[in-house]
């Protein structure tokens, strides 16, 4: 397996740890407007190559997920702005075009320092 | 004209490759070439769905707008008209300042503004353009009582569903669905 995307987090909102306990992680790259930054887990984003696909692992602060589902804008999302949305809900077709879903669950801890890794 | 036949049967980006070559055609000046140059931008034209030329208001003046759901859309359209310090359309999208935020900018009057390279406060604000899958920034405009149009074709949904309504939100949205409201 090969590390398609790594980051570091920043800082984590106010509102994101809300919907952190809903089960829903929503970053975005540092650049993201002020008004996103309390529903939003901030990252030094670096524009990947490669697409996420179902199967690859996501790994935060050293849990590992799988990826199940991908949706249609979800790598747009991410190359363009930093910014992925994931759900432990572990469907293949995700619930919304921007999201990632993955295994688990429920969502791991997360706090600026956090290490996020995606591999396939 | 073997040529241009083949680029007209492909259609699509076919047409717009061709209407790249149509260029160089018009200015070696035969005409039957030019004819024929005609016909495929024409095409090319369709293909890329340009919007029609329509001119700006007066410096200093605003125009309204109206701004329809996409056939895969949600919502009932809303009427957008920027007003002195409070003109801003603010483009919240990946890869710069999104032609759906340049066209409502260009009709109104209103300045198309970049979310994510500057700042600016919500009551400068008109309206706030997305290409948002449903879960965050679908919410956090219409929570902030900022007019929200989304490029995707996202229905209500997310953590902050209770906040987007027909009032303040409408997706789905191309360049072609806004139009100009005489008033």
């Amino acid at each position: 397996m090969t590390v398609k995307y790594e980051t570091t987090v920043t800082s984590v909102g106010s509102m994101a740890v809300e919907f952190a306990a809903e089960g829903i992680l929503v970053f975005f790259g540092t650049d993201a407007p002020e008004e996103l930054h309390d529903f939003a887990i901030l990252h030094e984003h670096t524009p990947n190559d490669d697409d996420v696909v179902s199967g690859d692992i996501l790994e935060i602060g050293g849990v590992e997920f799988t990826v199940t589902g991908v949706g249609d804008v979800a790598n747009d999302n991410l190359r363009n702005l930093g910014h992925l949305v994931v759900k432990f809900n572990g469907l293949t077709e995700t619930e919304l075009p921007g999201e990632v879903s993955v295994t688990g669950g429920t969502a791991p801890g997360i706090e600026p320092g956090t290490l996020i890794r995606i591999k396939g | 004209m073997a040529l241009f036949d083949r680029f007209k049967k492909n259609g699509g980006d076919a047409a717009k490759e061709a209407a790249e070559k149509v260029e160089d055609a018009a200015e070696s000046a035969s005409e039957a070439v030019q004819e024929a140059a005609s016909e495929v931008a024409e095409e090319a034209t369709e293909a890329v769905e340009a919007a029609a030329p329509v001119e700006a208001p007066d410096p200093g003046t605003y125009r309204k707008v109206h701004i329809s759901p996409g056939a895969r859309g949600w919502g009932n359209g809303l009427d957008v008209k920027p007003e002195a310090g409070k003109d801003l359309v603010y483009s919240v999208t990946g890869g710069g300042i999104h032609p759906v935020a340049q066209r409502i900018a260009d009709l109104t009057g209103g300045k198309a503004f970049d979310g994510f390279k500057s700042k600016a406060d919500f009551h400068e604000i008109a309206v706030a353009v997305i290409d948002c899958g449903g879960t965050a920034r679908i919410g956090v405009y219409p929570m902030k009582g900022v007019p929200t149009v989304d490029i995707h074709g996202a229905s209500p949904a997310g953590p902050l569903m209770r906040f987007i309504n027909e009032e303040n939100f409408v997706s789905g949205v191309g360049v072609n669905d806004i139009t100009v409201v005489d008033e």
